[in-house]
């Protein structure tokens, strides 16, 4: 081995290149996410919030420094409005209530099946998520009609003779908006069966737990975290659906999100609309807020160092 | 290839102590090796010579330019991962290229040298395959070959053959050994395992707690270690407590319970001193009877094990201490069922002593 | 004196049969949606009372569907085309960052995602309005820059988290700067976690209908929009046609991506 040509050219040039630090760098590579989520979110957001504080004045987007809560005092002064907010948190629980427990039971279920089966499962359940939202409360509307899949069969079946009415109803709405959840809530609770080890069943078993009993008072806590988890997301989403229930429950569904369709659609309302898109935020916000703080109070102990 | 000098190196995490105060000289063209146990400091050294981690406090010099600053990149090194770390998705020919071309060379001149390496580690037929089509043995030779590719001032190995079983380990040691010498590299090398630091290396460094304990041929490593840590790792395992009781020609007269046995060592320790009294199960002898001119301790055979080629016997000593000695199979001089009496005795020069 | 073995028999069997009515229910509405689109007739009866490929023709005949098909397209394709790079960039930044704020970013990268469709379409609906943008692909373009780029950053992120660190300093041993190391060793090793991510996105932008609503107008609609128009007027089998050929594409890129990636992954919250 001779001489080095190579390796002068080494350490000057990258003198002169290096940049200030490792920090620095990674500051550069994040910056336009940031700038972009930063323009396209929080900023747009931000206007939003203090549009819902400007004096109502339709088709008007701009801003002034004259704060006044018209909007928000519209809305807490009438029972009309109240009675919108209180249906969507009842739709939005009822909806999550089911999906828990569906998801739940969905989740054991992938968790048992036999290895060579469980990627297809998994498949299943999440491919819904693939399709648009159109689609697939389109085909609840088919499931669902008068003259749709159900109402066709119990006819056939000569179990009724007219069909029941189960498009534009509530019960409409909280089927729709559990089928299109369920795979949001089963996956996370997935997630924290599989940390779960197989042999505490076992043992539970040994110990005389019939199924059930270790479903309830074994798995249920040990899961709890992903339940949470699935929980808040389903919550969150079923509170701001608007397409769904629009779809499923006709323009008349009395749900928040209807009505704010309405004020930035047809009314051209923005400011009130501003306030209540915070409302609906709001609301979902403190909900989820508070089932966090209940039960991170209650599994902190056991859960150390998890 | 260039010199590398250690100054003060120190490396603290957090209270932690990884490298307390080393210096280092491996001189151009010399094969050293950092010996020691886990947790003995040597990776970390390892890394801080490589400039992936920056010391504490001290200095790292590449032929006299201080580079404690510069990185990796800047310095100029090949290093041999005990992962090896092959970019899998690159052949042979261009992960050997990638430094070469990471210096801007010319494309006919990377070519001739990615085929001159594969060349010398016999890997030429299969520049174009991936590292996931090769075998344990022939990814260690491309990872070599990519580290020598461009020449550099220091070749560092980080235990490379840890993850090999035992004859392709034979093997690589032997033709590292030979392309090092061959190609005059000057090479630092990390491995816990004495026989391979033994037949590698030109000098070793047995490091513990952060600290070089010894740093000396392999000859005075194994034959006379400067402390009791060094000869326990080297296999100098029987350890005797015992007390100086004067000078004998040139060694010393050291009492073991009722039996005084010489050492030739001319340690220059005074009388009276407590000493620590080593020496390997390979060089005690065991008697059926206590030859007068020898000095031999009595012990009670408390277990023996079959080793193919030897036996390993676990003595007994009046003093509680326990003795284990290395029989070849092939020399029973005496009765070597458990619960008989023997004698152990051995050469002067294999002795080595300890102040405590 | 047991009937334990009975009733955890019986148990057994009653927990297979709810689970399959859970999947016939997950997959019920998309099965009647296919069958639907060949009913003869302009009926949306499931079985179909007779079997025509009829409203396939009129689906694709349909002016509002193709132009609303070949909006969706562009804009989906120039979305994940602008989005990519940021997010591969900002997985890149996230990865190598030392900073506190580490997991700050993390959750920052994540607001699209959180922040529910409508109130991010509203928003950009009266921000737009207020800077006085009119062209209507562009401003969908805005909104679906949005939507793909969170996965991409999460898919991007997700497949670093399995690369070997040791290849890095092999790299940077043999002279790389970062960098080089980043466009020749890291980049080319992860690149089936950020096509996921970009195949992901894609079809969340054609899908979506919850931002694009607000950023629509009387020339410019995406395909899921104009469907729900058009669901507003007629109840005909087209809708049921061109609904099973967008299952029919979802089909193939569900499998092409957990091929490449694994779905689970995306949605594995907890």
């Amino acid at each position: 081995m001779t001489m080095y040509p190579l390796q002068a050219t080494l350490p000057e040039r990258r003198r002169a290149a290096r940049i200030s630090s490792a920090f620095g760098a990674s500051a550069l590579l994040t910056m336009p996410a940031c700038i972009v989520i930063a323009a396209g979110v929080v900023l747009p957001l931000a206007y939003m919030l203090i549009l819902s504080v400007q004096t109502p004045d339709p088709g008007e987007a701009t801003l002034t420094t004259n704060f006044t809560a018209t909007s928000y005092v519209k809305f807490f002064t009438s029972p009309f409005y109240w009675n919108v907010l209180l249906k969507t948190i009842w739709v939005a629980s009822v909806t999550t209530a089911v999906c828990a427990f569906l998801g739940l039971t969905l989740a054991v279920s992938i968790w048992l099946t036999p290895p060579r089966w469980r990627g297809l499962c998994v498949l299943a359940v999440i491919s819904p998520l693939l399709v648009s939202i159109v689609t697939r409360a389109f085909g609840w509307m088919v499931v669902l009609g008068d003259y749709g899949l159900i109402n066709n069969l119990l006819v056939h079946l000569g179990i009724i003779v007219t069909p029941l009415r189960m498009m534009f109803t509530n019960f409409a709405i909280v089927i729709g908006l559990v089928h299109v959840f369920l795979p949001l809530m089963t996956l996370p609770i997935l997630t924290s069966l599989d940390r779960v080890d197989r042999n505490i069943p076992e043992a539970a078993s040994s110990l005389g737990a019939g199924a059930l009993t270790i479903g309830v008072r074994i798995l249920l806590p040990m899961v709890s975290p992903g339940l949470v988890s699935g929980i808040t997301m389903v919550f969150s989403l079923s509170m701001s659906s608007y397409i769904l229930p629009a779809l499923m429950g006709g323009a008349d569904s009395g749900m928040m999100t209807t009505l704010i369709y309405q004020q930035f659609v047809v009314t051209f309302n923005w400011q009130f609309g501003a306030a209540l898109v915070a409302i609906l935020l709001a609301t979902s916000l403190g909900v989820v807020a508070l089932l966090i703080f209940e039960t991170s109070r209650r599994t902190r102990r056991w859960m150390a160092g998890r | 290839m260039a010199d590398v000098v250690l100054r003060n190196i120190v490396a603290r995490y957090e209270q932690f102590l990884a490298v307390d105060d080393v210096s280092l000289t491996i001189g151009s063209g010399e094969f050293v090796t950092l010996l020691g146990p886990s947790g003995c400091g040597k990776s970390t050294t390892l890394r801080i010579i490589a400039g992936l981690m920056k010391p504490t406090s001290g200095s790292v010099l590449f032929a006299g330019r201080d580079v404690t600053a510069a990185s990796a990149a800047d310095r100029n090194i090949g290093m041999v991962f005990q992962s090896l770390a092959l970019f899998p998705h690159m052949t042979v020919a261009e992960n050997v290229a990638f430094g070469l071309k990471m210096r801007g060379a010319g494309a006919a001149a990377i070519e001739k040298r990615v085929k001159k390496m594969l060349e010398m580690v016999r890997l030429d037929q299969l520049s174009d395959r991936y590292p996931s089509q090769m075998s344990g043995g022939q990814q260690q030779r491309v990872a070599l070959a990519r580290a020598i590719a461009v020449e550099p001032s220091i070749l560092i190995l980080d235990e490379p053959f840890g993850a090999l079983d035992r004859k392709l380990r034979e093997a690589m040691q032997v033709e590292l050994h030979q392309l090092t010498r061959e190609m005059k590299i000057t090479a630092l090398f990390v491995t816990h395992d004495q026989e391979e630091a033994l037949m590698l290396s030109d000098s070793i460094a047995v490091m513990n707690k952060g600290r070089i304990e010894q740093y000396g041929t392999p000859q005075e490593i194994y034959a006379a270690p400067a402390t009791r840590f060094v000869a326990d790792f080297m296999g100098m395992t029987n350890f005797l407590q015992g007390r100086v009781t004067g000078r004998n020609g040139d060694g010393l007269n050291i009492s073991i319970g009722e039996v005084t046995v010489r050492t030739s060592e001319p340690a220059s320790i005074s009388n009276g001193t407590d000493v620590t009294f080593a020496v390997r199960p390979e060089k005690v002898m065991l008697a059926a009877t206590q030859a007068p001119a020898k000095a031999a301790i009595e012990g009670t055979i408390r277990q023996v094990t079959y080793h193919g080629d030897a036996s390993r016997i676990v003595l007994s000593l009046k003093s509680g201490e326990t003795m284990v000695a290395l029989e070849t199979n092939d020399r029973r001089s005496a009765d070597r069922s458990v619960g008989s009496k023997v004698w152990a005795h051995w050469a002067a020069e294999d002795v080595k002593v300890f102040a405590q | 004196m047991d009937g334990r073995p009975v009733i955890a028999a019986i148990q057994k069997k009653a927990f297979w049969v709810w689970s399959a009515f859970l999947y016939i229910f997950i997959v019920t509405p998309l099965i009647c949606v296919i069958l639907a689109s060949f009913n003869q007739e302009s009926v949306q009866s499931v079985p179909p009372l007779q079997w025509s490929l009829r409203w396939y023709g009129e689906a694709l005949r349909n002016p509002n569907f193709v132009r609303g098909a070949l909006t969706s397209l562009v804009v989906a394709t120039v979305a994940t085309i602008i989005a990519t790079p940021i997010g591969v960039l900002g997985a890149f930044g996230l990865w190598k960052s030392k900073s506190r704020y580490k997991a700050a970013l993390d959750a920052f990268f994540a607001l699209p995602i959180v922040v529910p469709g409508l109130v991010t379409g509203i928003s950009l609906l009266i921000v737009l309005t207020a800077a006085d943008e009119s062209a209507g692909n562009v401003k969908l373009i805005c909104g679906h820059v949005l939507i793909v780029l969170p996965y991409v950053i999460r898919t991007t992120l997700a497949s670093l988290a399995q690369f070997n660190p040791s290849l890095w300093e092999a790299a940077e041993t043999l002279g790389a700067s970062p960098p080089k190391i980043l466009w020749k060793v890291v980049l080319p090793i992860i690149r089936p976690g950020i096509v996921a991510g970009m195949v992901f996105g894609f079809i969340l932008s054609f899908d979506d209908v919850n931002i694009s609503l607000f950023l629509v107008d009387a020339r410019t609609i995406t395909l899921p929009i104009s469907i729900m128009s058009y669901l507003q007027f007629s109840f005909d089998p087209s809708v049921a046609a061109i609904s099973t050929i967008l299952i029919g594409i979802t089909f193939v890129s569900t499998l092409l991506l957990e091929r490449l990636f694994g779905l689970k992954r995306l949605f594995a919250g907890g």
